[in-house]
C-alpha cells in the first residue's frame, strides 16, 4: 500500500539528516506505529509522507501512485492522504460540521451536514455539530479532526501525535476509539509517537526511529525477541 | 461585604499601583474633560446641526468606506503574495511595501493636488454636454475619488503588515490542514486564509478609519470638509467650544460604533490559534506570467505611495534650494528631532512601566491602565481639544494665578498631549512582550528575595529592549508626521517639520514645503527600516 524507499531530508545549515534514508511499507488495512524520542525525525517523516516537506532524496509510492521519486513530486492536496494533527488543528471559525464540510468539496449543504453528522456518529460525538472548536475538550476535537480526515476519503491516515496534551483517562479512551473506527473504517494508518505504550496499542507493527534513521520495524513479538540493537531492545523489547 | 473590599483593594495598595494609578488618570482626564464639556450650552449647534453637520457626517464615512474598500483591495492580494508564494525579490517587498507609511497624508496631498488639474477638460466637456450641476456632481467626484486614492496609497501598510503577519505566523498549520485535505489554493484563501484573518483586518481597518477620521492636513487641502475639519471651523473660526466638543463626541462614537458593530458580528466565532506550528510551512512557488503578475501587483502601490511623491519630493526641492531658507529649516530640524526623540524616550519609559505594573497587580490596575491608553482610538484634535480644556481650567483656578503659573499654549501642553495620544503605540508592545515574555518572573524574583524594582530593571527591562525598541521607533514616527494635535496647541511661533511643511503649502509655497517633507519621510524610512531589522532578527 505505503512504500517508502531511501527517504532522506536535510534541513539548511544542520549537517545531520533530520531523516537518513528510511524505508519501509504499510500494508493495506495495516495499522503501523513509528515510535521515537523528541528529535527522532518522525514528524518529519510524516510531513514527507504527506507532502508537506519535500525530501531531499528516495522515493515515496501509494498504491501504484508516486507521491515523490525522481524529478517528480505531487502537492498534498493531490495525494489522498489524510493527516490528523497534533492537537487537531480545527479550523477555529467553522463549528465540526463546517470543518467536516470543508474536506467534502463542492456538495450541497444538505448533504454535507448529513455527512458531517453520520461521521460525527462514527466517531462517537453524535449532536455536537454546532460546536466550535474551543467549546470541544481536547478529546472531542481530535476525534473531529479525524472524522474530518475520514471525510475526504483518503487512502491512507496518518496520526501526529494524537495523545499529547490529553489527561492519561482521554488517552486511554481515545487511543481505544481511534483504534476501534480505524479498524472499522477498513483504514491503513500510520501513527507518530514517542511514547512506546501507544505505539504498541495502536499498531500491528512499529517502527522504531532514531535520530533520522530507522533502526527496527516488526511486530512486538519480534522486536521483543529480537531486538537490533540496545536502544530497541530497552524501547519495546524490555519486559 | 464593600467593607471588606475596600480592605482587600487598600491592602493591594503600594507606590507602583499608586503610581500607575495617577498616571492613568492624569492620561484619562482630558477625555474626561470632552466629555463634562458635551453638556455646556453651545451658541452655534443648532445653526450646525440643521446645516454643515450632516455634510461633515457623511464625508468621514464616505472617505472611512473609500479608504477601507481600496486598502482591502491592495493590501489582502499583497500580503498574501509575500507571505504564501516564493519568488526572486519576495523579501524587498515584504519591507518595500511598507515604506509608504513613511509618507505624511499632507504631503501626499501636495503631491497630487496637481493631478486634478488633469480632469478640467473633462469636467468642461460634461459641463457642455450635461449642465452646470452635472459638471458639479464630476467635479466632487473626482476630488474625492483622489483623496481616497491618496490617503489609501499612504495608509495600506497598516492593513499590510497586520495581514502579513497573520498570514505568515499564525495561520501556517490550518493551510497545511487544508492542503492535506485536498483544497487549492484559492479555496483555502477564501474559506481559511480570509475568516481566519478577521481579526488582523478588522487591527488594520480600525488603525485606518482612525487615521482618516484624524486626518486634517489632505482633507483640508482637498476641500473636503469632515468632522476634523468641522472642529477646526466651528473652535477657531465661529469661536464655538462646546461646539467643538460635539463633534468631537460624534467622532468618538462613530468609532466605537464601527467596533462594536464588528464585535456583535464576531459572537461566538474565534479566531486565535490554540496551537503553534513548529515546522515553516512550504511556500508555492511562482514563475513565468504568474511571477511577472506579482511583481506588478506589488509595484503599483509602492509606485503611487511612495517612488511618485519622493520623486516629485526631489524634484520640488531642486527647484527650491536656490531661494531656500536653510538656516530657519535646519533650526526647525533641530526642534522637531529633539522634540520627538525626548517625546518618544519619555513615552516608552512610561509605557515601560505601566505595562510592568499592571502584571505586578492585574485586576481593577490593568483594566484602568488600559481604559487610560485609548488615546489612539481617540482623533488627535479630540485629545487637543481635551487637553486644551483641562489646561485652561488650571490656567484659571486660584492656584496657578498665585503661582502665575500657565500651561497652555506652551511647549509643555504639546507634550502632554502627544503622551495622551501616543502610549498606545508604545504600550502594546510593551504589554505584550510582559505577557509571552516575562510570564510571571516577578514572582520568581520575590521568591527569591529580590524587590520588584531590582526585578524590573535586571529581569523586565533586558527581556523587553527589543519590544520598548519597536514602539518607541514607531512613537517617534508618528511624532514626526502629526499635525492636528501641534496646529491646535503649538506656541506662537513654535514649528516643528509637519507643521513648517503644510504652512508653505497652505501659503502657496509648495516647492518649499519639499524640503521639511522630505526630511520627515526620511527619518521615518530610518525608523521603519530599523523596526523591520529588529523584527526579523526576532522572528
Amino acid at each position: 500500500m505505503l512504500r517508502i524507499e531511501n527517504i532522506c531530508r536535510h534541513f539548511n545549515n544542520v549537517e545531520l539528516p533530520a531523516v537518513n534514508e528510511v524505508s519501509f511499507t504499510v500494508g493495506e488495512r495495516e495499522l503501523v506505529s513509528l515510535v521515537g524520542e523528541s528529535g527522532s525525525g518522525k514528524t518529519t517523516l510524516l510531513r514527507l509522507l504527506a507532502g508537506l516537506e519535500k525530501p531531499t532524496s528516495g522515493s515515496i509510492f501509494c498504491g501504484d501512485r508516486c507521491f515523490v521519486g525522481p524529478g517528480k513530486w505531487l502537492p498534498p492536496e493531490k495525494r489522498r492522504v489524510g493527516l490528523v494533527f497534533q492537537g487537531g488543528a480545527l479550523f477555529p471559525h467553522m463549528t465540526a460540521t463546517q470543518n467536516i464540510g470543508y474536506a467534502l468539496g463542492r456538495v450541497s449543504k444538505k448533504i454535507a451536514e448529513t455527512t458531517a453528522a453520520e461521521l460525527l456518529e462514527r466517531v462517537h460525538l453524535p449532536g455536537m455539530g454546532d460546536r466550535y472548536p474551543h467549546e470541544l475538550s481536547g478529546g472531542e476535537a481530535q476525534r473531529v479532526a479525524l472524522a474530518r480526515a475520514l471525510a475526504a476519503k483518503p487512502a491512507i491516515i496518518l496520526l501526529d501525535e494524537p495523545y499529547s496534551n490529553l489527561d492519561v483517562s482521554t488517552t486511554a479512551k481515545l487511543r481505544e476509539e481511534i483504534r476501534s473506527i480505524l479498524l472499522a473504517e477498513k483504514m491503513t494508518g500510520l501513527l507518530v509517537t514517542h511514547n512506546p505504550a501507544d505505539a504498541q496499542h495502536f499498531g500491528q507493527r512499529i517502527a522504531i526511529l532514531r535520530q533520522g534513521t530507522l533502526q527496527q520495524i516488526g511486530t512486538v513479538d519480534e522486536i521483543t525477541a529480537q531486538p537490533a540493537n540496545e536502544y530497541c531492545r530497552l524501547l519495546i523489547g524490555e519486559p | 461585604m464593600i467593607a471588606a473590599r475596600a480592605k482587600v483593594f487598600c491592602r493591594g495598595l503600594d507606590v507602583w499601583s499608586i503610581g500607575a494609578g495617577l498616571c492613568a488618570l492624569l492620561l484619562l482626564a482630558p477625555l474626561l474633560a470632552v466629555f463634562l464639556g458635551l453638556f455646556e450650552p453651545s451658541e452655534f449647534w443648532q445653526h450646525l446641526s440643521g446645516t454643515v453637520l450632516p455634510g461633515y457626517i457623511a464625508n468621514t464615512l464616505i472617505l472611512v468606506v473609500g479608504v477601507g474598500l481600496l486598502s482591502i483591495a491592495i493590501a489582502l492580494p499583497t500580503a498574501w503574495l509575500v507571505a504564501t508564494f516564493e519568488f526572486p525579490g519576495r523579501r524587498i517587498w515584504e519591507w518595500a511595501l511598507i515604506m509608504p507609511l513613511a509618507v505624511p497624508t499632507f504631503t501626499s496631498a501636495f503631491v497630487y493636488y496637481d493631478v486634478l488639474t488633469f480632469s478640467i477638460p473633462l469636467i468642461v466637456e460634461i459641463r457642455q454636454q450635461f449642465g452646470f450641476g452635472a459638471s458639479q456632481w464630476a467635479e466632487r467626484i473626482i476630488r474625492y475619488g483622489m483623496l481616497m486614492v491618496l490617503l489609501t496609497s499612504v495608509l495600506y501598510p497598516y492593513l499590510f503588515i497586520c495581514l502579513r503577519v497573520a498570514f505568515s505566523r499564525e495561520q501556517s498549520l490550518f493551510f497545511e490542514a487544508g492542503r492535506v485535505l485536498g483544497r487549492s489554493s484559492p479555496s483555502i484563501f477564501r474559506k481559511i486564509a480570509l475568516p481566519l484573518a478577521r481579526p488582523a483586518l478588522v487591527a488594520g481597518l480600525s488603525l485606518i478609519v482612525m487615521e482618516v477620521i484624524n486626518d486634517y492636513g489632505a482633507v483640508h487641502f482637498f476641500g473636503v470638509p469632515t468632522l476634523t475639519e468641522g472642529i477646526f471651523r466651528s473652535w477657531f473660526g465661529l469661536g464655538d467650544r462646546v461646539a467643538g466638543i460635539r463633534l468631537a463626541g460624534i467622532m468618538i462614537c462613530l468609532v466605537f460604533f464601527i467596533l462594536a458593530l464588528e464585535r456583535w458580528q464576531r459572537r461566538r466565532k474565534r479566531f486565535a490559534r490554540s496551537q503553534s506550528n513548529t515546522h515553516a510551512h512550504e511556500r508555492l512557488k511562482l514563475s513565468g506570467r504568474k511571477l511577472l503578475f506579482a511583481h506588478l501587483l506589488c509595484a503599483l502601490p509602492l509606485v503611487v505611495g511612495f517612488i511618485y511623491p519622493l520623486v516629485k519630493l526631489t524634484y520640488w526641492a531642486i527647484i527650491a534650494s536656490n531661494e531656500f531658507d536653510f538656516a530657519r529649516f535646519l533650526k526647525q530640524v533641530g526642534t522637531s528631532l529633539t522634540l520627538a526623540a525626548a517625546i518618544s524616550v519619555f513615552i516608552t519609559l512610561l509605557a515601560f512601566f505601566l505595562a510592568y505594573c499592571t502584571r505586578l497587580h492585574g485586576g481593577l490596575l490593568r483594566r484602568f491602565t488600559d481604559s487610560a491608553t485609548i488615546g489612539y482610538a481617540i482623533p488627535s484634535v479630540v485629545t487637543g481639544v481635551g487637553v486644551m480644556i483641562l489646561l485652561g481650567a488650571f490656567d484659571n483656578s486660584a492656584a496657578a494665578s498665585i503661582t502665575s503659573l500657565t500651561l497652555s499654549g506652551t511647549v509643555a501642553a504639546i507634550c502632554f498631549a502627544y503622551t495622551v495620544r501616543f502610549l498606545t503605540v508604545a504600550y502594546m508592545p510593551a504589554l505584550a512582550g510582559v505577557e509571552r515574555t516575562c510570564g510571571s518572573l516577578h514572582e520568581v524574583s520575590q521568591s527569591l528575595g529580590q524587590s520588584r524594582w531590582r526585578a524590573m530593571v535586571q529581569l523586565y527591562w533586558p527581556l523587553l529592549k527589543g519590544n520598548l525598541l519597536g514602539g518607541g521607533t514607531l512613537v517617534f514616527i508618528d511624532l514626526m508626521k502629526e499635525l492636528p494635535l501641534t496646529l491646535i496647541l503649538r506656541p506662537s511661533g513654535f514649528e516643528t517639520l509637519a507643521t513648517h511643511a503644510f504652512g508653505f503649502a497652505q501659503e502657496g509655497l509648495i516647492y518649499d514645503s519639499a524640503f521639511p517633507s522630505l526630511m520627515i519621510i526620511a527619518l521615518g524610512v530610518w525608523g521603519l527600516r530599523l523596526i523591520h531589522r529588529y523584527s526579523e532578527s526576532y522572528s
